[in-house]
């Protein structure tokens, strides 16, 4: 039916997104803040992998999320110690980072499973369940899509409008605002510029490492090479288009999330075996599209004006 | 008003990372109700010794005593907790962000959720009762200079800061402006606040101070009342034992001399759209300094990279020696002539990572002999710069090491060393002098002048009115956009300037 | 101060605190991995000895495998040195390794009948090309439209290696194999080698003695390097002293692209004699960690490249006597690019120690 192949493709593009949007605010948090972290993709990756090992073996993804939490910030601290405390260049931090992290992750998974004995490759069992909320879940197609998600998806979906909150509206949000865009004035006028430049970072960690951790205990339930496939680049990519702004960052990872989840319909659906259509274009697509989103909407873009560049307090 | 001392700094000794040492050993003290000048040369270490009492910069040793108690000054936040403000060289305001958010923005005592309403009201109640005007709710890139410092003045006062800290302020302001400011000065000191005024420009501390601490190479070599010294004796103190800085003796004008630059009603578009040259007109010939006075941002530095080839013109034209050079690529015109010493040192007039060597031929290397065939000859660009090295007095450890580990002042000896290296017909002069020393600053003047003396037309843009005076033959005023007077030098005072500057119309002419 | 200007000495000095710096990463990156090595139960001393003594140059056939690992990563890391000096972000090599492959196979498998060198040099240079072209899509993106490369390329790498794995399970595939790849290139297209027996092909001598100084003399040599150096540094300088920023960008990252494109060529014609999907186990990546480690200096990447081809290939053998998983290269390359760019500010202070202060 028609109808309920729109639902599963709408709730399946939410639940996709989840992590996206998590990583996201925490990106929009550090940019803001005067910070390009192109370490993210490693971030992610190594959430994925620290999620996973230890959801494997407590048999809990809860604990598996905090361990995912704990190991992004650390990352995200030594990126801070680099950037923040040496100025170091912050995009070549950060690819260092992210292939620290593929690498790393390939070496520990081998070190921890060996080579693959069988053609399963190890996989959690115990997975995050949906927690459905009363009342709103039983509406009609909103209720499925966006009401019987798991907790994450909630909080993810709640992270943006208090991140706009938070920027908007508070002191620190002006203050992070301050910093992004001139972190000398904002040091001299009181702010404590390398303080909210480690703790936006620490957050960062904790929701990239989160957002990691969903991908392999909670979409895929195992851990893949490289897994996180370049999602930390898309986001990042996502929050220039919407011009460091939670609001339209989120129609952005929806664009991917959705593509994401259709070329999977796609494949898991007999449209394959349409000789017309190989399946390659319809993985292919998420990425298309961003690509594309790119060139039309990404042109020329300017972010906070210190965004990217080192700050080495003179003191 | 009392004597009591509301600051005190003891033997004050701050030495840079690079190791310049900025202060050696100063000793300052400020006075309840007091208007306190700190006067010195560019490079005296006025604005390191305010900053340490800001809590901008740490102290390597020394002490400082507020209202009586020894503090510990660790942070701008300090500072302000004890009742310290300063208003600094620069503006220190986030361009894209409201006068009121600006304001408030680093306070120790904000409440977690902000209060925007109840600040800009306060905002507007404190600037009608000192009457600084300003909307508490535009941005502050709308914003003229004047009310930019007036936002920071309010920031100072909104923050219930007693004691004032002024770096240069009037460097931005026109004179009536600077009578403005200083009428405000005199109100908060009447208030039981208490100021201290940076400057470097003599007559401003005798007209506005109650006492002169004079600082030279980092030292306290006088404290001074104003009405005990005259201006002599003020000028041996800020300059020492250095003869005054000598004029030299110029070549007559050439009677039939070549126009070299001819702008024709240029419009140029600034930054944030809207027209910053709303159509400006005028000649420059050989031996000819042209002086463009004027209030930073009055569309000076559109024109100067319309003329550069930096900036797309609008409409009009721009001839330079005789063609029209609208719309030329910058390289054609460094090949036809053209120097530029850009106001932005660091940021456009070197590449701070690379070596001095390279900068040093930035102008040059795509040309003979410097290359052939797009190789480079390396000998003939490390024989080059020596010779700029050793011409211009760049101190440097050797001509290999990347320019970022230069001062200041040798960096600028290196820009204007290439700059006029190239026999430009020519030079397009920003700012040249601005922050350096006496020594480099004669020096800087003396190769302008040599240089026009030779026949090439020089183009001065400069905020710094006495030396647009020192330097023209010819002098123009620009004032939003528009040159709204031009005439040769000596046929203008200073005074008439100023007015120009701001805007007004001399009466009479 | 009087004899300031000298004859080169702080230029000597502000190299070797560069090199100094990488070989401190290296130090730190191998010290570092020692840990993993003995948590997986291993002596790393013993493991290290296995790594590069006895797998990376332990006798003239392991060397020689060696430089067959080099190979690959010198082109591709020379070119994005080219790039990273301008500061054009090229993340895409990896991608354009592929794009470069496939259409060295494609070329290769319609060719036929040429002459071997004839057909060898339209192969290897239409690979060049495609991975040129494959480049050109970001840099005018960013040079026309300021649309930062560093995402552009990330997403065409995915987009290549679908495009790839498309080609090798539909048009370009072997019948008759039962993986994803394309038939074996007639024996006149594989990469003359030039001693019996092992696989010193004529590839690896080109990149070393051809490409490497050619890329050396391009950097150090010529205006065009000059600009590089001078947009990598600083643009605006770039712009007010008549540099087209735009054109840099795009040169630059046509010249990574060209030879990330070769050495996708390279591998398919002298070791996969084929295009399959496992043609690079990621050197496109690598590339930007030698790159890097190198300091963007030919002499200097190509020194890193054999560092880290010595690496993946003595890890087989360490994986074998010291069953340490042979993912412990990738590992060692993590470390080392974050150390490398963490090491810099210790080669600052050397510098400055040696030349600056010492000056006044
Ligand atoms: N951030 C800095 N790093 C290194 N040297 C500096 C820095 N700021 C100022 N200096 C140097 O310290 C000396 C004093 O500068 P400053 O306090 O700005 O003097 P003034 O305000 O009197 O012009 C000058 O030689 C200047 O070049
Ligand atoms: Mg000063």
């Amino acid at each position: 039916m028609p109808i309920e192949m729109a639902i599963d493709l709408m709730r399946a593009a939410v639940r996709v997104m989840t992590p996206l949007l998590l990583a996201g605010a925490g990106e929009i948090l550090v940019e803001r803040c005067g910070i390009l972290n192109l370490g993210l993709e490693g971030i992610m990756l190594l959430g994925a992998f620290s999620g996973f090992i230890v959801t494997y073996y407590t048999g809990s993804p809860w604990i598996g999320v905090l361990a995912a939490i704990l190991v992004g910030m650390a990352a995200n601290a030594i990126f801070g110690f680099m950037t923040v405390s040496l100025a170091l260049d912050q995009v070549v931090t950060g690819l260092a980072l992210t292939l620290m992290a593929s690498g790393a992750t390939f070496y520990l998974y081998r070190a921890i499973f060996g080579w693959y004995t069988s053609p399963v490759p190890p996989h959690v069992t115990t997975v995050i369940r949906e927690t459905p909320i009363p009342l709103l879940s039983s509406i009609p197609v909103i209720g499925p899509v966006l009401f019987n998600q798991t907790a994450f998806t909630y909080a993810a979906l709640l992270s943006i409008p208090l991140l706009y909150f938070v920027l908007a509206r508070t002191r620190v949000g002006l203050e992070i605002t301050a910093s992004g865009e001139d972190p000398q004035v904002a040091d001299y006028l009181g702010v404590d510029v390398v303080r909210l430049r480690y703790l936006t970072l620490l957050a960062e960690g904790a929701l990239g490492g989160v957002a990691g951790a969903l991908l392999s205990i909670s979409q895929y339930n195992m851990f893949l090479d490289n897994m996180t496939a370049g999602r930390g680049f898309i986001v990042i990519a996502m929050i220039i288009l919407g011009r460091w702004d939670p609001l339209k960052m989120t129609l952005g990872t929806l664009l991917f999330a959705f593509a994401d989840s259709l070329q999977l319909r796609i494949q898991a659906s007999g449209l394959l075996t349409l000789a017309w259509f190989p399946y390659q274009f319809a993985l292919m697509l998420p990425y298309l599209l961003t690509l594309i989103a790119l060139v039309i909407v990404g042109r020329g873009v300017k972010g906070p004006a210190s965004l990217g560049k080192p700050y080495k307090r003179l003191r | 008003m009392g004597t009591e001392e509301v600051v005190l700094m003891k033997g004050i000794v701050k030495v840079y990372p690079g190791g310049v040492v900025a202060n050696r050993g100063v000793d300052f003290d400020l006075r309840r109700g007091e208007i306190h000048a700190l006067l010195g040369e560019n490079g005296a270490g006025k604005t390191t010794l305010m900053k340490i009492l800001a809590g901008c910069l740490r102290p390597d040793e020394g002490e400082i005593y507020v209202k009586g108690r020894k503090v510990d000054i660790r942070s701008p936040r300090d500072a302000m907790n004890l009742g310290i403000g300063m208003v600094h060289q620069h503006f220190t305001l986030i361009p894209n962000l409201t006068v009121a958010e600006n304001i408030i923005l680093g306070m120790s005592d904000l409440p977690h959720l902000l209060n925007l309403e109840e600040a800009k009201e306060r905002i507007r109640e404190l600037s009608e009762s000192v009457g600084l005007k300003v909307d508490p709710e535009a941005k502050i890139d709308q914003l003229s200079a004047g009310e930019k410092q007036r936002v920071e003045i309010l920031r100072l006062l909104y923050r219930n800061a007693d004691v004032l800290i002024f770096d240069e302020p009037t460097s931005i302001l026109a004179v009536p402006e600077v009578e403005a400011l200083f009428e405000t000065l005199r109100s908060m000191v009447e208030q039981g606040k208490s100021v201290v005024f940076v400057t470097h420009k003599m007559w401003e501390a005798l007209s506005i101070s109650d006492r002169i601490t004079v600082m030279r190479k980092g030292r306290v070599v006088a404290r001074v009342k104003p009405e005990e010294v005259d201006d002599k004796e003020l000028v041996a103190l800020v300059v020492g034992e250095r003869v005054a800085p000598t004029r030299v003796e110029r070549a007559k004008p050439k009677e039939t001399a070549e126009e070299i630059l001819r702008v024709e009603n240029l419009r140029v578009e600034g930054d944030r759209g809207g027209l910053a040259v709303k159509g400006v007109s005028f000649t420059v010939h050989e031996g000819e300094i042209f002086g463009i006075a004027g209030i930073e941002g009055n569309g000076q530095k559109e024109l100067v990279e319309a003329i550069t080839g930096l900036r797309p013109v609008k409409s009009g034209r721009i001839l330079f020696i005789g063609q029209d050079i609208t719309g030329r690529s910058v390289s054609e015109l460094i090949e036809m002539g053209m120097a530029y010493i850009p106001e932005e040192r660091i940021e456009r007039g070197v590449a701070a990572d690379l070596p001095v060597v390279d900068n040093s031929a930035l102008k040059r290397f795509w040309v003979n002999p410097f290359s052939e065939r797009g190789i480079i000859k390396g000998e003939v660009l490390r024989k080059f710069c020596s010779k700029i090295v050793e011409t211009f007095k760049v101190k440097c450890p050797g001509i290999d090491i990347p320019v970022r580990y230069l001062s200041g002042g040798n960096i600028q000896r290196l820009i204007v060393g290439r700059e006029l290296s190239m026999n430009a017909r020519l030079v397009v002069a920003e700012n040249p002098t601005a922050g350096l020393d006496v020594k480099s600053t004669n020096f800087v003047r003396e190769m302008l002048i040599r240089l026009r003396d030779g026949g090439a037309a020089i183009l001065l843009v400069s905020t710094d009115l006495d030396e647009i005076l020192e330097l023209s033959d010819v002098i123009g005023v620009m004032y939003d956009g528009r040159m709204v007077a031009i005439r040769p030098a000596g046929q203008m005072t200073a005074q008439e300037i100023g007015t120009y500057m701001l805007g007004g119309e001399v009466v009479g002419r | 101060m009087g004899d300031s200007v000298d004859g080169g000495e702080s230029l000597m000095a502000l190299r070797l605190s560069r090199v100094l710096g990488s070989l401190i990463a290296i130090g730190l990156a191998l010290l570092t991995a020692s840990l993993f090595i003995g948590l997986a139960g291993a002596n790393p001393v013993r493991a290290y000895y296995y790594m590069f003594v006895k797998g990376a140059f332990g006798n003239s056939v392991t060397a020689v495998e060696t430089l067959v690992r080099a190979t690959p990563i010198l082109l591709v890391s020379l070119g994005l040195a080219v790039a990273f000096t301008a500061r054009v972000w090229n993340i895409g090599a990896e991608g354009q390794l592929y794009m470069g492959g496939l259409v060295a196979a494609w070329v290769g498998l319609s060719l036929g009948g040429l002459p071997s060198s004839v057909g060898l040099t339209v192969m290897l240079l239409s690979s060049a090309l495609a991975g040129a072209a494959w480049a050109l899509i970001p840099a005018v993106l960013r040079a026309k439209y300021e649309i930062n490369e560093i995402f552009t390329t990330v997403i065409m790498n995915y987009i290549a290696l679908y495009l790839v794995s498309y080609f090798l399970t539909g048009p370009l595939r072997d019948p008759v194999s039962q993986f994803p790849e394309s038939p074996t290139l007639p024996q006149s297209l594989w990469m003359p080698r030039l001693v019996q027996g092992v696989r010193l092909h004529l590839g690896i001598l080109v990149a070393i003695l051809v490409i490497t100084p050619i890329v050396h003399f391009l950097r150090e040599k010529t205006t065009f390097g000059f600009r590089l150096k001078l947009v990598g540094a600083n643009p605006e300088a770039a712009r007010y002293s008549g540099t087209d920023i735009g054109s840099i960008v795009v040169l630059s990252m046509l010249i990574s692209g060209l030879l990330a494109g070769l050495a996708g060529g390279i591998e398919v014609s002298a070791i996969q004699h084929k295009m399959r999907m496992e043609l690079s186990p990621g050197y496109g990546f690598t590339g930007i960690a030698v790159a890097l480690l190198g300091n963007l200096n030919a002499v200097g990447v190509l020194l890193a490249s054999i560092f880290m081809g010595a690496v993946i290939n003595g890890s087989y053998t360490m994986h074998r006597m010291a069953h340490i998983p042979v993912g412990m290269a990738y590992l060692i390359q993590g470390l080392v690019i974050v150390f490398a760019v963490a090491s810099e500010p210790i080669s600052e202070r050397i510098f400055r120690k040696e030349v600056v202060e010492s000056a006044d």
